[in-house]
């Protein structure tokens, strides 16, 4: 995160939001003073040691703040750490995943997870038993209450479902499904140590141990750095969570989807009543096991709803919804959205997860109606194939330099599958391929071109689409969606193969890169109008524009195109370049060059957005504080059970709701405006 | 030697037989070897041909001209050459330059500089030229600053006109956005696929929008429909209307991919020429130029497809209003305040005193 004023500001807010006014204290020097021992912080917070120790533990617990002990000088470091701070404003989102993937009970323990940090296993199960107990408890006091007051049977708080006959089972179920997701992660010491130090730390050991204490020239230098990333690799991989004990399968690489991904549909696609049945499958963790929310995690599936909601503002959402699906199949094998130039090796990237077109009809929610989404035309109006030449003719624009070979082989197998037959010519209709009585590959042959006529008689039953759902002319729907998200001009989906009737892939970059893009555009139209969003994008998109064609080009007045230029150069958003024409430098022989910087842009506008979301926080806090009386009677112990109609009177509940509408419009704009930095800086 | 009266026979017959060559190429320059091949001039005599093009020259009938052929002479009419000898020699360089620029127009800067002429004498040749209603002023679009003049004879060229944008010599923004409306309109009907069964589903179950809705609010929100927004509020016919814009925009489908019926720009000149919407013509070129400002503008995109191989769609979020489009940004005061950069607690102004935030929460 880049350390600018606001950004600061924020996280210092957030943690003040959170767990109270002397962490923030300790937090906020952290933060603006970098690395500091306890004497230090002590002298600029002016608070005690004694005071900043037990400020600092509750930082640790909550992973707000590296700390790193220096044998050399037997001190201890410690080091805010910035990220942690900001995820808190994410926590709620993160919440509702949980609880919309996996139920009410995973959300209970994504937000135990975020109130205290960290965890063993051990406390979560015990919690949660003392927490049904309790329930069950209130329920029953209830009840009585309920029957003795009226003798009606309707108990008025039956909203506890009844509890689980086997509350410790259950919760291990329901953590290693958590864990398996990604979702929470175990939690091991050297987490505490801040990514530089762990660098720092594996970069001594390595020099020692390899190379007895000193380098010599750059190869030996540059194998070295290999050295470090390999370990720190292997490290991180060491401290993600692998499934033991039954093998299940629930990752996007079983062969068969149908039988294979049994439990886990049914999890995901519905039930989120938070009534569900969770089988006691005898998985036992280890009940001293650290546990904490991953947030890296998070933001990819996060991503991915960002994703389909854009699929379904540029496409449709039926659409949306395969391509959500298909987001899902590849999620499991995304640990993280922006890779670490440290520790990941970039130059031999694999291509990327994929999924193939008959994995994603298999797990597809039989509630998605694939039939419907696509408008329907005569076939003769569809040319695919175009469609590939299209797509490599911008691929080829795009990185100027063909790939050769390579790409030439890539091509061919991104033909449409029906049409390259077994033996490997590409022709529409073989004529030989009746006489090759012999050819090993005719039955196939067969099989694509009837699954080539059942796309044809897909197109003629569009219209009526309750008609026919067999599985094939499902696949056939599928294939459509995913095709149309291919086509779209923001590469949504990239084929990468014919396995499976289509593979694909996701090229996250790019689309990030897209939705930066979108949200630009807005923020251009809102403040600067039609014009110099016009404008804004022109230049984007061809680079620099001397002063005098611009307006030629947008069709504006030069006036006018002049003044929202200076309006926009103010705002920081365009800027200028002068080239004089000759040694004179005067106004008239000086070409005037407009351009506009996209990465300065969205560093300005997050640096907005920061300060944006503190602004909020700051009103809220000042909201609550014009209420404080109100409010404190709703935190008093002995009233925290009693519902405020009980005790307020007409004055004060209208100033209770008052404020929670307040709260509710200013939490949630700044929801809102997380979501605008997640686009910007997580993505 | 020839006497003055055959000079002058010699002359009219010259010229005579040199308009039918002009009329054909009006800037054909003859030359001395044209007009001996005439076969006018008795034995080719040029101290003959030399009087006789001396006659012509100062009746104004032959104009010289300088090219990379040397010398040459071009033809006047008669009518041109009446108003020529009416006109004293400074007046006549100022008109010669004015007739040369043709329907370009000449900058006056640029007479004074040609002709050398004194301030005083340029003016009142102006004067006299323009109270004879041989010359008029113009504007050109590309310098609107300068002062032009053209001959009454001529209207200005596209290009200092503008070309068909240009009213008065204002670029004519409403005429430019009626026509992008107009090409926009039809671009979105081609892209689109409107799903009547998609529109009653969304009828029959509205997701999210509105929980509930009974089939009399459905014909109410239908009839609201094309009336236009009205303040922001939560009346209940509010929400009904925007649910059935909401409906409307779920009911246009996408195309398949690899569509190929999206119109090319030869289909969108050809609409627009058959439309007759448009007084002016617009031609292909024109109408380029405003599909790509209509793809700057983010409403249609650029798709390859169809016979001519690039063509458009429309975007789907253009079809939504302005105001049905939500930003994040700007919603709340921050984004759209006027002393952002100055807010902070402890400022001039910041959250604690801020006006915009009690509006804000207040609504």
């Amino acid at each position: 995160m880049s350390q600018s004023k606001h950004a600061v500001e924020l996280c210092a807010l957030l943690v003040d939001e959170t767990y109270g006014e002397l962490t923030s204290r300790i937090f906020t020097i952290l933060l603006r003073r970098g690395r500091l021992t306890i004497p230090l912080l002590s002298k600029h917070t002016r608070l005690s040691p004694h005071k900043i120790r037990h400020g600092l533990a509750v930082l640790v617990q909550e992973n707000l703040v590296y700390h790193c002990f220096d044998e050399d000088t037997n001190t201890t470091h410690y080091e805010a750490n910035p990220e942690a701070a900001y995820m808190l404003v994410r926590s709620g989102k993160i919440v509702e995943i949980a609880r919309s993937r996996y139920g009410d009970l995973a959300a209970e323990i994504v937000g135990n997870l975020f109130l205290s940090g960290h965890s063993t296993v051990k406390e979560l199960v015990s919690w949660y038993v003392a927490r049904l107990a309790e329930a069950e408890a209130k329920r029953k006091r209830e009840e009585r209450l309920a029957n003795g007051l009226n003798g009606q049977s309707k108990a008025p708080a039956l909203v506890q479902a009844p509890a689980h006959p086997f509350p410790t089972g259950q919760m291990h179920g329901m953590l290693t499904e958590l864990l398996e997701s990604g979702l929470i992660q175990p939690l091991s010491g050297d987490m505490f140590l801040s990514p530089t130090d762990t660098y720092d730390k594996i970069a001594k050991e390595t020099l020692k141990e390899e190379y007895g204490g000193n380098i010599k020239g750059t190869k030996q230098k540059e194998e070295l750095k290999e050295k470090i990333r390999e370990r720190l690799y292997a490290l991180r991989s060491e401290r993600e969570w692998k499934s033991k004990g039954k093998k299940r399968a629930l990752n996007g690489n079983h062969a068969n989807g149908v039988n294979g991904a049994s439990k886990r549909r049914r999890l995901s696609n519905g039930a989120v009543n938070g009534d569900h049945y969770f089988e006691d499958d005898g998985t036992k963790l280890d009940p001293n096991m650290l546990v904490r929310v991953n947030y890296e995690k998070c933001t990819v599936v996060l991503r991915n709803s960002r994703l389909a909601a854009l699929a379904s503002s540029r496409i449709g959402s039926t659409t949306a919804q395969v391509y959500e699906a298909g987001l899902r199949l590849i999620e499991k094998s995304i640990p993280r959205c922006r890779l670490d130039l440290r520790i990941d090796d970039i130059k031999d990237l694999p291509d990327g997860s994929t999924f193939t077109t008959m994995e994603l009809t298999a797990t597809l929610s039989k509630s998605v109606k694939t039939g419907t989404g696509i408008g329907t035309v005569s076939s003769d109006k569809i040319d695919t194939r175009k469609l590939e030449k299209a797509r490599k003719s911008r691929k080829r624009s795009d990185e100027a330099e063909a790939e050769g070979e390579a790409s030439e082989d890539e091509d061919v197998s991104m033909e449409d599958i029906p049409i390259a037959n077994g033996n490997g010519n590409i022709s529409e209709a073989d004529p030989d391929s009746d006489s090759h009585g012999d050819d090993p590959f005719d039955d196939e042959d067969t099989r694509t071109k009837s699954s080539r006529r059942a796309k044809v008689t897909f197109q003629d039953q569009l219209p009526k689409p309750e008609a026919a759902e067999n599985r094939e002319n499902r696949m056939l729907q599928v294939k459509n969606h995913l095709l149309l998200l291919a086509g779209d001009d923001c590469d949504f989906l990239r084929k990468c193969g014919s396995r499976g009737l289509g593979e694909w892939t996701v090229d996250f970059e790019g689309m990030t890169q897209y939705l930066q893009e979108v949200e630009m555009d807005t923020m251009l139209l809102e403040n600067f109008g039609k014009v110099g969003h016009r404008l804004a994008r022109m230049m984007r998109k061809l680079g620099k524009l001397d002063e005098k064609q611009l307006p030629n080009l947008a069709l504006v007045k030069q006036k006018d195109a002049r003044t929202k230029l200076a309006e926009m150069q103010m705002a920081g958003v365009v800027d200028i370049q002068e080239v004089p024409r000759d040694s004179g430098r005067t106004t008239g022989r000086t070409i005037f060059l407009w351009y506009f910087d996209v990465e300065r842009v969205s560093t300005i506008l997050l640096d907005s957005i920061y300060k944006n979301m503190s602004r909020c926080f700051q009103r809220l806090d000042i909201e609550r504080r014009r209420v404080q009386d109100v409010l404190a009677l709703t935190e008093r112990t002995d009233l925290l059970d009693e519902q405020p109609e009980k005790y307020m009177d007409q004055e004060q509940l209208n100033t209770l709701h008052e404020i929670e509408d307040k709260e509710e419009s200013l939490l949630g704009h700044i929801g809102r405006l997380d979501e605008l930095v997640a686009i910007f800086r997580d993505y | 030697m020839a006497s003055k009266a055959e000079i002058a026979a010699l002359k009219d017959e010259v010229y005579e037989a040199c308009v039918p060559i002009a009329k054909d190429n009006p800037r054909i320059v003859l030359r001395q070897a044209d007009i001996l091949d005439l076969d006018i001039i008795p034995n080719g005599n040029l101290q003959t041909l030399l009087d006789v093009a001396q006659s012509l020259l100062n009746e104004k009938l032959f104009k010289v001209v300088h090219d990379s052929d040397g010398m040459g002479w071009k033809l006047r009419t008669v009518d041109e050459a009446k108003k020529y000898r009416a006109l004293s020699v400074e007046q006549e360089a100022v008109y010669s330059l004015i007739d040369e620029a043709g329907d370009e127009g000449i900058w006056s800067k640029t007479i004074k500089a040609k002709t050398n002429l004194h301030d005083s004498t340029f003016t009142s040749c102006i004067k006299h030229l323009s109270s004879k209603s041989m010359i008029s002023e113009m504007k050109s679009v590309e310098h609107p600053t300068r002062k032009m003049y053209i001959k009454s004879s001529l209207s200005p060229s596209d290009r200092a006109t503008g070309g068909p944008w240009y009213t008065d010599g204002e670029l004519d923004e409403e005429f430019i956005n009626a026509a992008m409306t107009v090409l926009f309109n039809y671009i979105s009907t081609r892209t689109f696929y409107r799903s009547k069964s998609a529109l009653r589903e969304a009828q029959r179950s509205p997701k999210k929008v509105v929980r509930k809705m009974s089939p009399e609010q459905v014909k109410e929100a239908k009839a609201l429909r094309n009336e236009g927004l009205g303040p922001r509020g939560v009346e209940a016919g509010q929400v009904d209307e925007r649910t059935a814009k909401r409906m409307k925009y779920e009911s246009m489908l996408p195309m398949p991919a690899g569509y190929q019926g999206y119109p090319g720009l030869d289909e969108l000149t050809l609409f627009v020429e058959d439309s007759k919407a448009f007084s002016q013509i617009l031609t292909a070129n024109d109408i380029q130029t405003l599909l790509d400002i209509m793809c700057f503008d983010d409403r249609i995109e650029k798709v390859i497809a169809g016979a001519e191989g690039v063509s458009y769609k429309a975007l789907r979020k253009s079809l939504l209003d302005e105001d049905q489009r939500s930003s994040v940004l700007t919603e709340a005061p921050c984004g759209r305040c006027p002393v952002f950069d100055l807010c902070e607690e402890g400022g001039p102004v910041g959250p604690s005193n801020c006006e915009y935030f009690a509006d804000w929460l207040s609504m």
